[in-house]
């Protein structure tokens, strides 16, 4: 059986956020939405789970922190031990307060850089990866609502219709 | 229309009778005017008398440690000494001026934690000042609902400014045993005097009390001139409604934040830095001003889930409890990157002069100073780092209430060490005077969330702070 993509496209962010509200809340999936900037509560509405970014982005800290440490105590305490301002150059502990900047600043270095890593990944933004929007028109001023049909492409059709699309395309994919 | 209830009169009747008998306690344990030379006749005599017995065989020898002397006064004059104070004593002079500092410190002990927990409250009241002068220049709309609870906080700074005015006026005529500034001691200023210090006579320009008094005066009057501006403005705003209102606001709201800036350093300097005269640090002014922000924003974050709990301030939603939450959490934060950049220098210079204010707080004071630190840092980075405990109110108010504690502890182990040394304690004086000044706090600011509506009705972005959503 071949399966069939159907587009609504929408030229108003209030309008697709209310339709995307209305056709959920008749029990139909919403697989994607396409728009050129983020709409505020849409998320909400399309019912996404909460981003876990956040989590990431406290492990990638962490790990900063400590490799941070790491670094200093290798660099100053065990390497190559030199004495700064008669400070005891022999204990990490007595050292602490002048590897607190550097640890601080990797903390932020790995988990601003990485968390941004880690979203182009998970949004398939890496070199060499082709575009996903099925309309170009969706990076300028048109917001695009993507349903798979499941043999019920009338009652979609008319329900994206009715909450105010401009226009309605159907796809088949295989 | 908010009332204040029979429960809450009574409980800030309760508090404040507490504060009284405390500040009564501390001071009737602290009178009984000895002056220096009855103590080093009292301290001689004693000493003579070991000596004799000793020559005499009654007791073995004294040591070298003045230990029995030492515990003669303490029953005599129903003093403390530390194990430190009793090993450094060389001769009879030095037990004479252990003694003579001691006496001071038990009388200084009610003063310092006057000025502790007025410094507190000053911060809570002048901060809110500050926070909401913020809105109106930033233009900010969430924070509208929010606005008569600043105000409101507010009005308890003229309270604090009495209280301020008795200590600084006290300590300037020797009333009271008040001795919280050194630099006020007499003869300090005169080459001539036995008690000359150059490098404080030094700073006789600035540090003077002719000087000292006006300053007060004039932060007082520019602090509380823009609050009642804000306020009134605010207040004819519900009546006619307007722009015009809020483009005045924001004019005021513009020249108290210039004020601010340079009196919120200058505060710190007057009222706490110049209490260690010898010592200065150049970002001490941030500094104070970060833990104040803090304990205002929590205080407020209380009045405001307080008040929609008694069904008040229906506007407030989630997301103005989260945003307050995050300004918690941020300013947390800043507050221990202040610490820390302070501390860092220092201890990397290791400068003799500076080291010593450290070294007063690690060594006398190592179980306050670490634990503000910890309080104060740690417990709301943790705590406070999700997005779903800065949304619920009751997770915010025990985090936040322990950050209060972290807090008080801070303008303590400022304050302390500089007035009472290493006789400090946290017992009925300083709880009590601190529950008092609550049982105060409490009173006041009802009274004036009560006498006002607590949304204000024509605020031009009155409607962007109800749709508030993040």
């Amino acid at each position: 059986m071949s399966k069939k993509v159907i587009y609504g496209i929408y030229d108003d962010d209030d309008v697709i956020l209310k339709a995307v509200k209305d056709i959920r809340e008749k029990g139909i999936n919403i697989d994607e939405v396409y728009s050129p900037f983020p709409i505020h509560g849409l998320d909400h509405a399309l019912g996404l789970k909460p981003t876990r970014l956040a989590i990431t982005s406290f492990i990638y800290g962490c790990t900063g922190l400590f490799l941070g440490m790491l670094m200093m105590w290798y660099m100053m305490i065990q390497d190559w031990p030199m004495i700064i301002g008669g400070k005891p150059n022999f204990t990490f502990i007595e050292n602490l307060p002048a590897f607190i900047p550097i640890g601080f600043e990797l903390t932020v270095f790995f988990a601003a850089h990485l968390m941004v890593l880690t979203y182009l990944i998970r949004c398939k933004l890496y070199p060499g990866s082709s575009e996903t929007s099925p309309d170009p028109r969706t990076t300028d001023d048109m917001f695009l609502m993507e349903i798979e049909a499941h043999g019920n492409e009338a009652e979609i059709i008319a329900l994206i219709k009715e909450t105010g699309a401009v226009e309605v395309k159907e796809e088949k994919i295989a | 229309m908010y009332t204040v209830t029979k429960n809450t009169k009574l409980i800030s009747l309760v508090l404040m009778l507490t504060g009284v008998f405390a500040l009564g306690y501390g001071f009737i344990k602290g009178a009984g005017h000895h002056t220096d030379e009855e103590i080093t006749l009292q301290v001689t005599t004693f000493a003579g008398a070991i000596a004799q017995e000793v020559s005499d065989g009654v007791s073995e020898s004294a040591a070298s440690n003045y230990a029995s002397l030492f515990h003669k006064i303490e029953d005599e004059f129903h003093l403390y000494f530390s194990e430190k104070e009793i090993y450094e004593a060389q001769d009879v002079n030095d037990v004479v001026h252990a003694t003579i500092h001691a006496l001071h410190a038990k009388s200084q002990r009610p003063w310092s934690s006057l000025l502790v927990a007025a410094i507190f409250f000053l911060g809570v009241s002048l901060l809110s000042v500050f926070f909401l002068a913020l809105q109106y220049v930033a233009e900010v709309g969430w924070s509208v609902v929010l606005k008569r609870v600043l105000m409101a906080v507010g009005t308890f700074l003229p309270y604090v400014a009495v209280v301020i005015f008795i200590i600084i006026l006290t300590a300037g005529f020797h009333l009271f045993g008040n001795h919280t500034y050194h630099w006020m001691a007499e003869g300090i200023m005169n080459p001539d005097s036995a008690n000359y210090d150059a490098i404080i006579a030094g700073k006789e320009g600035y540090l003077n009390f002719g000087f000292f008094f006006v300053r007060a005066l004039i932060y007082f009057a520019g602090w509380f001139w823009a609050l009642k501006k804000l306020i009134s403005l605010s207040l004819q705003e519900d009546i006619d409604g307007g722009v015009g209102y809020y483009a005045a606001s924001k004019k005021v709201s513009a020249i108290f934040l210039v004020f601010f800036a340079v009196t919120s350093s200058m505060l710190a300097w007057d009222w706490i830095m110049s209490i260690d005269t010898h010592w200065f640090s150049t970002l001490f002014g941030w500094y104070v001003f970060s833990s104040m922000f803090v304990t205002a924003l929590v205080v407020v974050f209380m009045l405001v889930v307080h008040l929609r709990n008694q069904g008040q301030l229906k506007l407030v939603n989630d997301s103005h409890i989260h945003d307050l939450g995050k300004f918690i959490f941020a300013f947390s934060i800043f507050w221990t990157y202040l610490w820390f950049s302070q501390f860092m220098l220092i201890w990397y210079a290791n400068i003799p002069e500076e080291v010593t204010y450290y070294i007063a707080r690690f060594d006398e004071y190592k179980v306050p100073f670490i634990t503000a630190l910890v309080l104060n840092f740690a417990v709301p980075i943790v705590m406070l780092m999700s997005r779903d405990s800065k949304r619920l109110p009751g997770t915010v108010i025990t985090i936040g209430s322990i950050v209060l504690v972290g807090h008080y502890l801070d303008f303590f182990v400022m304050i302390m060490p500089g007035t009472v040394g290493s006789h400090w304690h946290i017992g009925f004086v300083e709880i009590g005077t601190f529950l008092g000044f609550t049982g105060l706090f409490i009173r006041v600011v009802t009274k004036s969330l009560a006498s006002m509506e607590l949304t204000p009705k024509n605020h031009p972005m009155l409607k962007e702070s109800k749709h508030f959503h993040i």
